[in-house]
């Protein structure tokens, strides 16, 4: 039993809201990520009952923080009427960003440091800044120095066309800088390795599509509608969804990262998409004590590293060492959420924890895991029909994983990510039977 | 007691800066009185012995520097000597500050109007800060009267003549950036540098030994009279006939240039004597005071909320102005489509409402909107005001949904203008917490809202909802739940009569022509085009089944609305508009060969308004004559310097205008018989 849950204090999930997902470039554009994090803060306070002066601290994810906010976290807190005392934190864990936030949420609570912590995360996939290059700063600094006009005329005469080239921060932020590969590179690795085809893939992203939308309904309960400035309409559902989708239609795509022989087309990875989440992580004991009925116990995480070209075995590494601390296997597990990155690195997840090779090469870990049938993987679809919102997927999917759970009425469950540069992240959650609905 | 004070003086290198703070100890604001001046003088008797080099004057309350003169003490003058005298006294102490041998520089940290800014205008020089709060100018003008202490004097000499020109005819109050490229200010600091910025600034003109003085072309004569004349021509332009001090501001500043400092100050005393005793001046201030003295109320939270039921203009309207005015709105709409319409419509008046304030307070503004479909997270919220479809069931199941969603001491308000807040009171299981609140279309724009208590309405209830309306800088009315309130009920006999009128071939551009004569905004067919035919037919409909046998409904307008012409709406009313602009009286309409003296026209229109509204104090639908006023000018538009509608009967003589009700009943018929409350009127008159 871990020190914390001696002294008693153990950290639940009390509530959460997160905005529709949207493609990027599309009608959340106008919005920056502090703007939808305002909304999906504000609204969790407002819909909760829970007020802004009883929150202890602010932990948002955000993979890409704006030039104009660097702590995106503090920005959110004041903008939605927290008080100026009340600390906040961004975190950056790439993809897992909003679930470390939730896992720096389960640490204070724990520790006694805060009774009640906002988390969540929030991402403008639209809004990632367009770069210039280096040469064009180092122009643009000498101009600034010139003293004289004929210095600065000379200055000004030296750029060249190549300065002005833009460079999109968001496919330099999809590019692992030390193995080279793009994250679309290495899910063709996997693909590649553990021999996991085109067919498989597809077939996967079709499930996602028509779970996502079969659970549209029942999202309801954790999405608030968002109105976009000069919007027409209100957003209420995400709308990267595809349910009509075909794997004879997928199958017509072509590959993008290995162009001849690959198997990852744009139909079997997540889309991009812009949103943001909050959550309320709270002490057991004041949510009793509150009258709130939790939506589920955090019980405890795990975070391990695996090599970064193989990243999207992350949740293959980080599973077992999560189910380790809280003494459970993968079979007593009633749902599970892999963050779909890629179809293929689902796949190979589930691949590699039932090989006890495989878990030996790749997850550092000496032994297999077991099944993990479909029937308990992602049950309202993933990233693949939602999209993924680099910092905001770990606080959704524990989100929904806890939603899963109190309408099925089952107790435990896991949410995992890949994380590119090579990391897995995991939360178990737990909703004991005696609890009644939330 | 104590007016002003001596701050700590500042001093470097030897050179001593005394700071007097002007801070009232018995008032919020720094307004100036006679006490304020025989204080003044004292003190700057005592700054003789304080061998300061330079005096600053600031303020000692917290972004104000001064309100002006008294305007209480401005409205008790009913003699034009004693105005004179009054301002006379002003010019003698402020001026002191422009003749001591040491410079003296004004520090504006906040609102600094009327006799605020004459004070800064006699220093040498003046600072003022960065501050959003800051506002600077002469609004006398806005009161019918002209600047008293020396203001259109003074202003030509700091700003020359072509600004002082703009600034005392319009009585604009510019900020602190303006007033900086109007040179009403030197220099334009953030607050905490303002004393620092001072003292510079008297060091500088401390070896000048005489206040700086602005040369310009626009001062030679030739070139001055003729912007003088297209000043005056523009000022009459935009004040029409009824408001003479613009002009008479003009021509003082254009004296200014050709005159002693000392005759001109004589001369601006004499006219600002003159003008005190006008109707105009003692209407506007009888306005003026209505609008102070409306009732206050228990102010609500700084922190609190509102929640708006219903997105449509109305509704967007409401949840601007709350978060216009500091405080945080939700906006509620089951419909996704008028949701985001309503919200961007919220945004909108945000914006426009906070247009010449920081982006910082707009963009708090807007993060204070939150919005949902269907009412949820009411828990938070101190009022609610419903502001969906008029129609009686639909309110009233909504409001008893309300009540399990909000917290008990939630406050719950209807703005509807046509159902009983009687009968939507009984869908309530705690009625004592509701009451009507009732706004006006364009919100953002109409200054007043009704304040309508149900039978069940608590004391408490109405105090907290009149305080709301304060809160958001609305004037409040409290006025009995009967058919069209106040403002509706007295609006409707001026429309019913144009549309007779109409009827009985008086072309339309005559009559509104004969309304805009006597003062109005807008006459009755340009105003009906405003608020849609449409709708004026329902609420035409309403108020005859409301009144029977007292107002008729108007077939005019239902064959309008079956043309197709709703008004300005879709560009077809009375008139035609493209773009938004009026274009002439549509072709269309019979024509007019009814030709009626202006005389006439009005009294048809206002008269039997006059005789509704007094009409609505016999039967107690408002409580006090005052209200009937206050209704009349900031909800309907009736021209201030009448000061309004039961005012108007007073000086116009009540037996005077029941007599010519009684000629017009013979003439036209009933609907003009004075009623009880003006025969005791005109009894009690004689």
């Amino acid at each position: 039993m871990s020190p914390a849950r001696r002294r008693g204090r153990r950290a639940v999930l009390v509530a959460g809201r997160r905005t529709p997902f949207c493609k990027a470039g599309g009608v959340f554009e106008p919005l920056s990520a502090p703007d939808l994090g305002r909304i999906a803060l504000t609204e969790l306070l407002l819909r909760s009952g829970v007020g802004a002066d009883e929150i202890d601290a602010v932990v948002f994810g955000c993979a890409g923080s704006p030039a104009d906010a660097a702590n995106p976290a503090r920005v959110i807190a004041l903008r939605s009427g927290l008080d100026h005392r009340t600390p906040a934190l961004t975190v950056q864990r790439n993809c897992a960003s909003g679930m470390e936030a939730i896992v720096q949420a389960l640490r204070l609570v724990e520790g006694g440091e805060a009774q009640v912590v906002a988390c969540g995360g929030m991402e403008s996939m639209s809004n990632y800044p367009i770069v210039f290059p280096r040469s064009y700063r180092r122009r643009l600094g000498k101009l600034a120095r010139s003293k004289s006009v004929g210095a600065k005329i000379s200055t000004a005469l030296s750029f060249r066309a190549r300065d002005f080239k833009p460079e999109i921060a968001l496919l330099q932020g999809l590019t692992d800088p030390t193995c080279g590969l793009s994250m679309g590179q290495t899910a063709e690795v996997l693909a590649r390795e553990l021999g996991i085809g085109r067919d498989e893939q597809d077939a996967h992203a079709v499930l996602s599509h028509q779970r996502a939308a079969k659970a549209a309904e029942r999202l309801a309960a954790e999405i608030v509608p968002v109105v976009s400035p000069g919007a027409k309409t209100t957003i209420t559902a995400d709308d990267a969804v595809r349910p009509e989708q075909s794997v004879a239609q997928l199958a017509k795509l072509r590959p993008v990262f290995a162009r001849q022989r690959g198997t990852v087309t744009p139909g079997n990875a997540c889309s991009v998409t812009d949103g943001a989440c909050a959550l309320l992580v709270a002490d057991e004991a004041w949510a009793e004590k509150r009258g709130l009925t939790p939506l589920a116990r955090l019980v405890t995480h795990s975070v391990a590293g695996v090599a970064p070209e193989r990243m999207g075995l992350g949740p293959a590494a980080a599973l077992p060492r999560a189910l380790k601390s809280a003494g459970w296997t993968l079979d007593e597990l009633g749902l599970v959420e892999i963050n779909e990155a890629f179809a293929v690195q689902v796949l190979a997840c589930v691949k590699v924890l039932a090989d006890a090779e495989l878990m030996k090469t790749h997850a550092d870990w000496p032994e297999a895991l077991g099944e993990l049938s479909h029937d308990r993987l992602n049950v309202s679809g993933g990233a693949i029909a939602l999209g993924h919102p680099v910092g905001v997927s770990g606080a959704r999917i524990v989100l929904r994983l806890a939603h899963d759970l109190n309408e099925r009425g089952l107790e435990k469950g896991a949410a995992s990510l890949c994380v590119g540069g090579g990391q897995g992240q995991a939360v178990l959650l737990e909703r004991p039977a005696d609890w009644g609905t939330a | 007691m104590s007016c002003w004070r001596f701050g700590d003086t500042l001093e470097r290198d030897g050179f001593k800066a005394a700071v007097l703070l002007f801070d009232r100890e018995d008032r919020e604001l720094n307004v100036i009185d006679e006490e304020v001046l025989d204080e003044l003088e004292t003190r700057l008797d005592e700054l003789k012995e304080t061998k300061a080099d330079a005096l600053l004057v600031g303020s000692g309350k917290s972004q104000h520097f001064c309100a002006g003169a008294d305007v209480d003490l401005i409205a008790s003058i009913d003699d034009a000597a004693r105005g004179a005298e009054a301002a006379a006294r002003g010019q003698a102490v402020l001026g002191r500050l422009r003749r001591l041998s040491i410079p003296t520089i004004a520090v504006i940290n906040g609102a600094c109007v009327g006799g605020g800014t004459e004070l800064a205008l006699w220093c040498w020089g003046r600072v003022a800060s960065t501050d959003d709060a800051v506002r600077i100018g002469l609004p006398e003008v806005k009161l019918g009267i002209v600047p008293g202490f020396g203001g259109t004097q003074l202003l030509p000499r700091v700003v020359g003549l072509k600004n002082a020109l703009t600034l005392a005819s319009t009585g604009r109050l510019v900020p602190a950036r303006t007033a900086k490229r109007l040179g009403l200010v030197d220099a334009v600091v953030e607050e905490a540098y303002l004393f620092a910025e001072a003292f510079d600034r008297a060091r500088a003109l401390a070896k000048s030994r005489q206040p700086p003085a602005v040369r310009s072309a626009t001062h030679l004569p030739g070139v001055a009279d003729l912007m003088l004349a297209v000043a005056r021509n523009q000022a009459r332009k935009v004040a029409g006939p009824h408001y003479p001090a613009p002009d008479q501001a003009l021509r003082l500043c254009r004296k200014a240039l050709s005159t002693s400092l000392k005759k001109g100050c004589q001369e601006e005393a004499r006219q600002l004597g003159r003008l005190l005793v006008t109707p105009t001046c003692r209407s506007l201030l009888h306005v003026n005071d209505l609008q102070r003295k409306a009732p206050k109320g228990t102010a609500p939270d700084e922190r609190a909320g509102v929640a708006v039921l219903g997105a449509g203009v109305m509704g967007s309207g409401i949840a601007g102005v709350t978060l216009a005015a500091g405080h945080p709105a939700r906006l509620c709409e089951l419909d996704p489509g008028a949701l985001s319409k309503g919200v961007n419509g919220t945004r909108k008046v945000v914006d426009r409402a906070l247009r010449r304030r920081a982006s910082k307070t707009r963009h708090a503004a807007h993060d204070r909107l939150s919005w949902s479909l269907g009412p949820s997270g009411l828990q938070s919220v101190d009022l609610v005001v419903e502001a969906i479809v008029e129609d009686e069931g639909i309110k009233k199941k909504v409001l008893a949904g309300l009540e399990e969603d909000v917290t008990p001491d939630c406050l719950l308000a209807t703005n509807t203008s046509s159902l009983s807040v009687t009968s939507l009171a009984t869908a309530l299981q705690r009625p004592e917490r509701f009451l009507g609140i009732h706004f006006f279309n364009p919100v953002p724009k109409m200054p007043l809202v009704e304040v309508i208590p149900g039978p069940d309405t608590s004391p408490e209830t109405m105090e907290r909802g009149v305080g709301w309306v304060r809160a958001l800088k609305k004037v409040p009315v409290v006025v009995a739940d009967s058919p069209g309130f106040l403002v509706n009920r007295i609006l409707m006999p001026y429309l019913a009569e144009a549309l007779r009128l109409h009827g009985e071939g008086v072309s339309v551009e005559d009559v509104d022509k004969a309304a805009q004569h006597f003062g109005m905004p807008m006459g009755p067919f340009r105003l009906l085009d405003e608020v849609g035919l449409d709708v004026a037919s329902k609420v035409a409909a309403t108020f005859a089944a409301a009144f029977p046998g007292r107002f008729a409904a108007a077939p005019v307008l239902d064959q309008l609305v079956k043309a197709g012409r709703l008004g300005k709406k879709n560009g077809k009313g009375f008139y035609d508009y493209r773009k938004g602009r009026r274009r002439g009286p549509w072709s269309g309409l019979p024509d007019a060969e009814n030709q009626q003296e202006r005389e006439h026209l009005q009294d048809r229109l206002i008269l039997r308004m006059a005789n509704e509204g007094l009409l609505c104090l016999e039967e107690q639908v408002a409580a006090r004559p005052d209200d009937v006023d206050l209704a009349t000018v900031f909800g309907l538009g009736f021209p201030p310097f009448r000061g309004g509608l039961h005012r108007h009967v007073e000086t116009v003589g009540a037996s005077r205008v029941r007599d010519r009700l009684l000629e017009l009943a013979e003439l036209e018929g009933p609907r003009f018989s004075p009623c009880t409350y003006l025969n005791q009127m005109s009894e009690s008159e004689s």
